[in-house]
């Protein structure tokens, strides 16, 4: 039987290795992104929104920012029909994004929205997220379309660096480490019938 | 554990199949390629690098459970010591670690040429200049604005003198067109617009500067900084103070901001939008230098892997593969060696273990046909051995076989019966060795040794000395020979031949008393009656002195006659052949009866008598043992005749003879005993020691023995210390109790 220790040996090996695998999860915790208020206007025919964001750039992202790269701020504001026994169906979705560049030879950093294609340059990312941090949000196209719920809906706002957006190599390290998490909470609103 | 073991090979079983690994396998490996192409197209990597990157790592936990399921598989089967399990983790070893060393050789250098490769990208002279190159443009802007700065100071200077609103307006219209400034603002204190002029005369509104900018310009600084704005163009934004210096000192004091927008020229625009990209792509391909290396080392490991588990697995797979045959060739081998001809193993392939297994079922079939062959010439063997010791066992005469070297073989049951030995217990002893044993076959071993050790064959007499007397033997050997014609044993039949012999000499003594009663007897009547008629006619006319010489004649003749007539009777008797008058007998009392009478006529002799009460009634002829027993005792009698103290002592007990039970009658006297030259010859007619003897009483003891199936034996013997070592000459009669008696 002396035989098969080394066997065992390997059994407990490969299970610590399958254990850890699952035990192996980056930190997981929100920083540099925070929605201090949010007020949410809520009825058949529009939707107000208005809220106050912190925004602030973990070290290394301000460094890759500083490198050249492209950052995206993406605020994702999505209508829920809510449900009972299954998961809310999602209604609508109203996606944000704010480009950030950095450019170099004025020193200024670069704001572009997406939407408007416009660009204003900062001094400063303090300046530059003073612009965007007060969020407000007007839609008047649910009308009709809205579908009827009987347990009523949910408003979901949250901010984070649009990864997809980053470069290739650069999104393979964002997944992995927790310097690139940078994103808030989901702030949740309940909106009755 | 086993249930849980058990449940998971069951549920991974249909999904373990080598077609459906295979086939995810390879879905995997063309994951693993398109990752790896995707890694190396930088640019263009991003709509489906992560998303092969999941699929891969999927992959590797996919073929990570396929692969420990697969070795749990193997590692319960090597627990269990399944057959072929061993072989296959040896196999498995081997092929890992064939796999595993190439495999980390080259992970190990594509790592090492991967980083250097990157690396190679970058040139430190490269970066060099470029950074030289935007320090001599940041160089060239930052001394554009001192100029800028000088034209705006003059420029405030003249709205200074300014009266109104209208000449202000106008004032910056011309200053303006005459400076080729984009957009000119002047704001009161408070950020309040005064007066604008704007190159395109359809903006409402001025470009309001930060409230930083305006801050700074409010508190008297100047503010000249260089903007970037639509297409890569550059713009520079000068804030000016324009301070009255009349209200210089009071808290009144007018202040005023005046905004320049002036455009960077449009070469140098250009140039400075090229350095700037040149720059900023530069120091994102540093940037991303290290996440490169990341990602394409992830990749790289995941490619290998992937690749180290597909092997592993394949090792696996063609472990067991290659390992089945063998299995079944050892499976196949151990039925055979437990006795199971009929197995036969499917040739799964064409190559050498095909060939192998093919070969097996060849061989095993014609092992098959052997040994059927052998269990029919066995079983013919059998049958005739069979028949042979039939033969052998209903044969009268013994049979005995010896090897080569003397080792007694095989025998039959006369054999044993014959000689009184249990040959079964010497089977496989040497002939010397059953002497040693047995000394009364000591003469037939003589002869037969003399007869192996000179290599002849014949028929020779062998007289042997037993319990019940001579036997005598009609001893044939014959060599057994094969083809060789070389002596590999002997062949020894016998047969008792002593009643033959018995038989022979009572006829030939049964033909001399007839013929001697016959020839005899009959003129002994007219000698007898001749002589009594002389004597009657001429005794009393013969002279006195002539007469008793007459008398003496006659009654001389009279006697003889008498004597002979006696003598012919006991011929006569003894040639009689006795036919027995069977009736049930109590022995004992028989022999009571005779000891009785025999005791008021030997008065001298004194009679012990010691008799099994055990006896029963048994069937003999009673006339018969009488005269047996009433021989012996006169014979004992007379033979004490001339001793004092004369004893003969009888005894009775119940014996077994060859497996028969019987009654052993013996009878002792404490005389002198029997000669010994005559003791072999006791039995036999006319031999006597007495001078008045027939010499036919123990003859007809014998006759009558032989009759009822009995023997009589005679002897000498002496008795121990507790008898005061008497001696003398016995006779034991043995008589067999029929089954008939028993039930009765």
């Amino acid at each position: 039987m002396i035989c098969f220790k080394p066997l065992r040996r390997l059994d407990k090996v490969a299970r610590c290795f399958i254990l850890s695998l699952f035990l192996f999860v980056p930190n997981a915790h929100a920083e540099g992104f925070n929605i201090v208020n949010a007020n949410a206007l809520f009825n058949q025919s529009s939707l107000a929104v208005d809220a106050q964001l912190d925004l602030s750039l973990s070290d290394a992202v301000e460094e890759a920012l500083h490198n050249g790269i492209s950052i995206t701020l993406l605020m994702t504001l999505d209508l829920y029909k809510s449900r009972k026994y299954r998961w809310d169906e999602r209604i609508a979705r109203w996606p944000f994004r704010h480009h950030i560049n950095y450019h170099s030879l004025s020193d200024r950093y670069v704001l572009t929205n997406h939407i408007e294609g416009e660009s204003h340059s900062y001094a400063s990312l303090v300046d530059l997220f003073n612009e965007i941090e007060s969020f407000s949000f007007r839609s008047e196209i649910l009308g009709e379309t809205l579908p009827s719920s009987k347990h009523g809906y949910k408003l979901h706002l949250k901010i984070a660096i649009d990864k997809a957006a980053l470069p290739a190599p650069l999104r393979v390290s964002s997944y992995i480490f927790p310097a690139w998490r940078v994103k808030s909470e989901t702030h949740e609103w309940f909106i009755d019938n | 554990m086993s249930l849980k073991a058990t449940f998971l090979a069951k549920f991974l079983r249909p999904f373990l199949s080598p077609a459906v690994v295979m086939g995810i396998s390879g879905f995997f490996l063309i994951a693993t390629l398109s990752l790896s192409m995707s890694a190396q197209n930088i640019q263009d990597q991003g709509a489906w690098f992560t998303s092969l990157l999941i699929v891969n790592a999927v992959g590797i936990l996919v073929m990570l459970v396929f692969l420990l399921a697969s070795l749990f598989r193997l590692i319960r089967q090597y627990k269990k010591r399944v057959m072929g399990s061993r072989l296959m983790v040896r196999f498995v070893v081997l092929f890992v670690i064939l796999t595993i060393i190439p495999i980390s050789v080259v992970y190990y250098f594509s790592a090492q040429f991967l980083s250097k490769g990157v690396d190679s990208w970058f040139d430190d002279k490269i970066e060099q200049a470029l950074s030289d190159a935007h320090s001599v443009g940041q160089s060239f802007l930052e001394a554009s604005k001192q100029s800028l700065a000088d034209n705006a100071r003059a420029d405030a200077r003249q709205v200074l003198q300014a009266e109104n609103t209208p000449d202000i307006i106008r004032l910056l219209e011309q200053i303006r067109s005459a400076r080729a400034y984009t957009e000119i603002d002047l704001y009161n204190r408070n950020g309040q617009i005064i007066a604008s002029s704007n190159i395109d005369a359809v903006s409402l509104f001025p470009d309001a500067p930060d409230k930083a900018d305006m801050n700074t310009a409010r508190k008297g600084g100047v503010v000249i900084k260089l903007e970037p704005i639509a297409q890569g163009a550059l713009q520079y934004r000068i804030l000016y103070p324009v301070i009255d210096s009349e209200t210089i000192q009071g808290l009144n004091q007018k202040i005023q901001i005046l905004q320049i927008i002036q455009p960077l020229p449009l070469r140098y625009s250009r140039l400075g939008n090229s350095l700037e990209q040149a720059q900023s792509e530069y120091n994102r391909l540093s940037y991303l230098r290290r996440p490169l290396k990341l990602s394409f080392l992830l990749t790289l490991s995941l490619i290998t892997l992937m690749t180290t588990l597909i092997s592993i697995w394949l090792a696996l797979y063609a472990s067991r593969r290659l390992v089945a045959p063998i299995n079944d060739l050892a499976i196949g081998t151990r039925a055979v060696a437990a006795g199971d001809y009929s197995t036969q193993l499917a040739v799964k392939s064409d190559d050498e273990l095909g060939t192998l297994v093919g070969s097996f079922n060849s061989m095993i079939t014609q092992v098959r046909r052997a040994k059927d062959d052998a269990e029919a010439n066995h079983l013919k063997e059998q049958n005739q051995r069979a028949y042979l010791q039939s033969v052998l066992s209903n044969l009268s005469s013994g049979v005995l076989s010896f090897d080569a070297a003397h080792i007694l073989q095989t025998h039959n049951a006369s054999a044993s019966a014959i000689l009184g030995v249990k040959l079964n217990e010497f089977t496989g002893t040497g002939l010397a060795e059953i002497c040693v044993q047995q000394s009364a076959l000591i003469p037939l071993c003589e002869h037969l040794n003399e007869v192996m050790l000179d290599g002849m064959t014949g028929e020779q007499e062998v007289v042997l000395d037993s319990e019940i007397g001579k036997q005598i033997l009609m001893v044939r050997t014959s060599i057994l020979t094969e083809q060789d014609t070389v002596a590999h044993g002997w062949v020894v039949v016998f047969d008792d031949v002593t009643k033959l012999v018995d038989a022979q000499r009572d006829a030939a003594w049964g033909e001399v008393a007839r013929r001697l009663a016959h020839e005899i007897k009959n003129p002994l009547t007219p000698i007898q009656l001749s002589a009594e008629r002389i004597r009657r006619k001429y005794l009393h006319t013969l002279p006195e002195s002539e007469r008793d010489a007459l008398d003496r004649s006659t009654r001389t003749i009279s006697e003889q006659v008498q004597t002979l007539k006696r003598m012919v009777d006991a011929f006569s008797n003894y040639a009689r052949s006795e036919r027995l008058n069977l009736s049930s007998v109590n022995v004992n009392r028989l022999i009571e009866d005779v000891v009785e009478l025999h005791r008021n006529v030997e008065n001298s002799t004194r009679f012990e008598l010691n008799l099994s009460p055990n006896l029963d009634e048994i069937r003999l002829d009673q006339d018969a043992i009488r005269q047996v027993m009433n021989n012996l005792v006169a014979n004992a009698s007379e033979a004490l005749s001339a001793q004092a103290q004369g004893k003969i002592r009888l005894s009775t007990a119940l014996e077994t003879w060859h497996d028969r039970s019987g009654v052993m009658i013996k009878v002792q006297d404490n005389g002198v005993g029997f000669n010994e030259d005559m003791i072999d010859k006791i039995f036999e007619p006319y031999v006597t020691s007495k001078a008045e003897g027939t010499g036919l009483g123990m003859a007809i003891v014998k006759r009558i023995a032989q009759a009822h199936g009995g023997f009589v034996v005679a002897s000498n013997y002496t008795l121990g210390e507790k008898n005061e070592d008497e001696s003398g000459a016995q006779v034991k009669v043995w008589l067999p109790i029929n089954d008939a008696d028993k039930s009765a």
